[in-house]
């Protein structure tokens, strides 16, 4: 199958990931998803679940690294960390970023 | 076998799955516990962790095969297109809907199924009596039942005279000389079209010896499929199909007005479960559609099925 056609919308989602692993320890989904919430006033609202997807395919990329781990309460949980790779991922995804918004801005100002 | 372990990640181990599974559950207990430390009872922050993790199944089959990821939104379309089928029917759902438990979100299976038997009207004899079985999960919500309970249901069962299981309609690649489609395809039972009540325009139906992994190299095409896509080859019965790049022998053709478990279902093939799946009580994979018997009431079915789940674990 050829790429999904909402990939700018992955890629966002990518780039909120990377930026919440960039800033932290080792975190598993259910911390990165309350990052993404606190940062973003819950402004952002992104189903839990749809992380998973995310992390499992960055994690293959190499962008994350996954190891099991036990949380505060004793339950078996994975553990994400960025990569070398995943840094740069996310220096290129912010970049990305950056174009889109600016490029949408200017259409937005002259349209 | 269900449609998720039949793709391409079929390679992968099923520790994976279970990993996932555990991971899963994790977050939800987690979502769950900070609800409660801030004063939530119980019961809303499982409704509250539910709604904010979003559908458990559909995560994790994605997960499991991202390339399903288009047509998880080709069902979630076709469900909502159900839904709004579904609207303009009053009062229909209590007639033929037989839901274990009705729980907040009910599960898009159910309306796919409507969508099919009743609003398209299939001609299928006494659609009102047929039904979609699911589970009320221990937390809440309703979940295809596990290969296990079943099985259970089978046994302890005295309202339906038949019962099959079917995986959702998915997807599966399709190589008809040097042509490869992807298409949908439903997974089911062999008691499956008896429970429905349909029957071939050609050819035959499954064999139960068919339902074991290894003899299960047989499809079924529905009739439209067969003369635009198939080109209406007169020799199509007997046939090999590579499904999935396997070899199929085509064995039979189903009528056009035949649309379950999907609209765009065209090929059937039979359902086995893997070793892991069919003793996991745990993996509730198998929506199961059944028909009452004659006399019965979907009233009657309900009480009796409530009672009897209740020996069920999970």
């Amino acid at each position: 199958m050829g790429k999904h056609n909402n990939d700018r919308l992955q890629g966002t989602l990518d780039l909120l990931i990377l930026k919440a692993l960039a800033r932290s320890e080792a975190l598993h989904g259910y911390g990165i998803a309350q990052v993404i919430r606190a940062w973003s006033d819950d402004m952002l609202r992104i189903e839990d679940g749809s992380l998973y997807p995310a992390l499992h395919r960055m994690t293959e990329e190499r962008w994350l690294k996954a190891e099991w781990g036990v949380t505060d309460t004793n339950r078996k949980a994975r553990f994400y960390s960025i990569t070398a790779a995943g840094r740069k991922q996310l220096a290129a995804e912010e970049k990305n970023w950056a174009h889109l918004t600016d490029a949408v801005a200017r259409f937005l100002r002259f349209a | 076998m269900s449609f998720w372990s039949r793709f391409k990640n079929a390679v992968r181990p099923d520790a994976l799955d279970v990993e996932l599974q555990n991971e899963v559950e994790t977050h939800i207990a987690l979502i769950e516990a900070d609800e409660i430390k801030r004063g939530a009872s119980p019961e809303a922050a499982r409704a509250y962790a539910r709604q904010r993790f979003g559908n458990t199944m559909v995560h994790r089959e994605v997960t499991r095969d991202r390339d399903l990821f288009a047509w998880v939104e080709q069902f979630v379309q076709d469900a909502r297109f159900s839904i709004r089928q579904l609207a303009r029917v009053p009062g229909f759902t209590l007639t033929t809907v037989l839901l274990l438990a009705l729980g907040i979100g009910v599960n898009t299976a159910i309306f796919t199924l409507l969508n099919s038997v009743v609003l398209h009207s299939l001609p299928l004899p006494d659609a009102d009596r047929l039904l979609v079985l699911l589970e009320r999960m221990p937390g809440g919500g309703d979940s295809p039942p596990s290969w296990l309970d079943q099985k259970d249901f089978r046994e302890q069962n005295h309202v339906l005279e038949s019962l099959a299981a079917f995986s959702y309609g998915s997807s599966m690649l399709l190589r008809n000389g040097n042509e490869t489609n992807r298409v949908v395809a439903g997974y089911v039972t062999p008691d499956y079209f008896s429970t429905m009540g349909v029957k071939p325009v050609a050819g035959r139906l499954f064999e139960t010896s068919e339902a074991k992994a290894g003899s299960d190299a047989v499809v079924l095409v529905r009739e439209d499929y067969w003369r635009t896509a198939l080109n209406g080859d007169p020799a199509i019965l007997g046939k090999q199909l590579e499904v999935n790049g396997r070899k199929c022998e085509v064995i039979g053709m189903l009528p056009e007005s035949f649309r379950f478990p999907s609209d765009t279902a065209v090929v059937w093939a039979p359902l086995v479960p893997k070793p892991n799946e069919a003793s996991n009580r745990g993996w509730h994979g198998f929506p199961l559609v059944g028909r009452l018997k004659p006399g019965v009431s979907m009233d009657q079915a309900r009480t009796e099925r409530s009672g009897s789940m209740k020996n069920l674990t999970q």
